[in-house]
């Protein structure tokens, strides 16, 4: 899993001498991500929030959005939804030529990525049988 | 206790499982919606293509017996567009010839192969000549 992280510290100005304070938490993106996705489970029951879009082509440990909801048709459609109302611009590639817009490449990947299966918890499986 | 070995759960492994990509899975999902807002979310991209979704004929047959508008969709828009297709600008059709599908097993392209693959294998239609 890739870290990623960004230092960023305050400056204050104490009695003429200038302090700098790390007042910044210091937390990957793959926590956030999954802090978001956490939301997004509890959220299932109710009113579906906007999905950010850097959360839709993040991979966690080998899955994506789309395999970890992959049983919550909610998700997908929220997802379409906010695609749809969106407009993507194409942008230009390392050559200048005019290309498609790098977040739908990407999304193209993340959607056509192998992923495994999620291992079901014994009791689930005893439930089904 | 194949669980607990690592064996599997034991159930009947269909094509829902397995190391695919989630297009090619949804297709064996009980419920449709999960496909078609697949297909849907893949037609904003540019390279979507049909054999995203399917692996073979089975996959195909899927497809066709539950028809939906966001499938008939999909298969208008289901070619790889690329900037090579993009570079090709003049064909020379044939009279009466308004739609050729090419394949291959590539996406890289030249006006030259494509003049040959809607002409059967000549460079230019033999009703260039009369025109």
């Amino acid at each position: 899993m890739n870290l990623l992280f960004e230092k960023r510290q305050d400056r204050y100005d104490y009695g003429g001498v200038d302090f700098y304070i790390s007042g910044m938490l210091f937390r990957t993106f793959s926590e956030i991500d999954l802090n978001e996705l956490l939301q997004v489970c509890v959220s299932l029951k109710k009113r579906m929030p906007k999905i950010d879009q850097e959360t839709i082509v993040c991979t966690f440990e080998g899955h994506t959005i789309f395999s970890i909801f992959q049983e919550h048709i909610a998700v997908y459609e929220q997802i379409l939804s906010q695609l749809k109302d969106q407009e993507f611009e194409n942008e230009q590639d390392g050559n200048g030529d005019d290309a498609e817009n790098s977040f739908l490449r990407r999304l193209y990947r993340v959607l056509n990525m192998p992923v495994d299966d999620w291992r079901q918890s014994a009791r689930a499986i005893r439930e089904q049988q | 206790m194949r669980e607990k070995l690592g064996l599997g759960d034991g159930r009947k492994s269909d094509g829902a499982v397995g190391f695919k990509a989630i297009p090619k899975k949804s297709l064996h999902f009980a419920s449709s919606r999960f496909r078609e807002s697949l297909m849907e979310i893949s037609m904003l991209t540019q390279e979507n293509s049909l054999s995203n979704f399917v692996d073979n004929q089975e996959d195909i047959e899927i497809l066709f017996t539950s028809m939906s508008p966001s499938v008939v969709e999909f298969f208008q828009n289901s070619f790889n567009k690329t900037r090579f297709t993009k570079s090709v600008k003049n064909l020379d059709w044939k009279l009466g010839d308004t739609l050729k599908v090419i394949g291959q097993d590539n996406s890289v392209i030249t006006q030259e192969l494509a003049d040959k693959c809607i002409n059967e294998g000549k460079p230019e239609a033999e009703e260039a000549e009369d025109i």
